[in-house]
């Protein structure tokens, strides 16, 4: 995958809780990345095994009536590979603004 | 002071927000999501987080979907189109231009090779600058099952090897989205790996074998 600000800001919002789920709307939120550019960096990875994605049960959803959502999660493939994204962006200097950013946000 | 007052709490100042903030984004984005194809997860998926989107955002979100319906939803859609629209299009204009350069069909053993790749790819997409995909590549230009004088320019080169595996990979029943034209004989041999792997991966390798010796 092309390394892009917008893949390396998603990386750090997703391995900020490698083990936990993820949804989209405070995945955009978390990463600073809108959704036009996020929703389809996520296809990609899920295309490439590096998320797996699921809906929550209706029991999850704690305020009734509101339709399950979708989550993603970080399969093993997806840790190695956005771990070693991450550590690659951390060298290169093209995206130390983007490091910076992520900092800010509490993610790098 | 009391002019205002009443001014904002005004019956269409009222309904006017109601509109904005709570019918509006909900109807918007239902029609939004008639962009994606109907077994895309994505129109569930926006629809569904619309509701965890505080309300106050809700009409500048819904209005950013339309960007994310537009490139990835009328795009897949487009892609498809194309994708059944191309082979008629390529046959028509290698008749006329050249009746000898046309693609030669995938062969068995070819598509073999492309679905082992893929299987040890985890049946996953293989992008076109990975390097087994290039030495997939000219290994079945190297392989003369094809005589060379019936091979157009394009002929099993990176781009074309890496459409002949993303068919495989969409066809797998993992596969989190649609799956593109393939052909029936990339299902064929997608079934045969699924159904014994080791057995293919093995047939696999003694292709390889026969294609470098010869």
């Amino acid at each position: 995958m092309r390394k892009t600000y917008a893949l390396i800001q998603i990386a750090m919002a997703l391995m900020a809780d490698a083990s936990g789920r993820h949804w989209g709307y405070e995945l955009s939120k978390q990463s600073g990345v809108r959704s036009g550019v996020m929703y389809p960096a996520l296809q990609r990875m899920l295309e490439r095994g590096w998320l797996s994605d699921g809906w929550e049960e209706q029991a999850q959803d704690e305020k009734g009536g509101r339709p399950p959502r979708r989550y993603y999660e970080l399969t093993d493939d997806g840790k190695s590979a956005l771990g070693a994204l991450i550590a690659e962006a951390r060298r290169d200097a093209r995206f130390s603004a983007v490091m910076a950013g992520q900092a800010v946000r509490g993610l790098a | 002071m009391d002019s205002l007052i009443l001014h904002v709490f005004a019956w269409p100042t009222l309904g006017v927000v109601l509109l904005v903030f709570g019918f509006a984004p909900g109807a918007f984005l239902r029609l939004i999501v008639l962009l994606y194809n109907r077994e895309n997860p994505r129109r569930r998926e926006l629809l569904a987080e619309l509701y965890r989107v505080p309300r106050i955002e809700r009409p500048f979100w819904a209005a950013e979907q339309l960007e994310t319906a537009l490139f990835e939803g009328l795009c897949e859609r487009l892609t498809a189109r194309r994708a059944r629209r191309v082979p008629v299009d390529a046959a028509m204009a290698s008749r006329q231009l050249s009746p000898n350069l046309r693609a030669p069909a995938w062969t068995w053993d070819e598509v073999v090779l492309a679905c082992d790749l893929v299987c040890r790819n985890g049946w996953r997409i293989v992008d076109t600058d990975d390097p087994r995909l290039i030495h997939l590549s000219a290994e079945l230009q190297r392989m003369n099952i094809h005589p060379v004088a019936s091979r157009s320019p394009s002929f099993r080169n990176p781009n074309a090897v890496a459409r002949k595996l993303a068919d495989i990979a969409t066809a797998h029943p993992d596969y989190p989205g649609r799956a593109t034209n393939g052909g029936h004989l990339a299902r064929e041999v997608l079934s045969a790996f699924l159904a014994s792997p080791e057995e293919m991966h093995a047939f696999a390798e003694s292709i390889g074998r026969y294609a470098a010796q010869n």
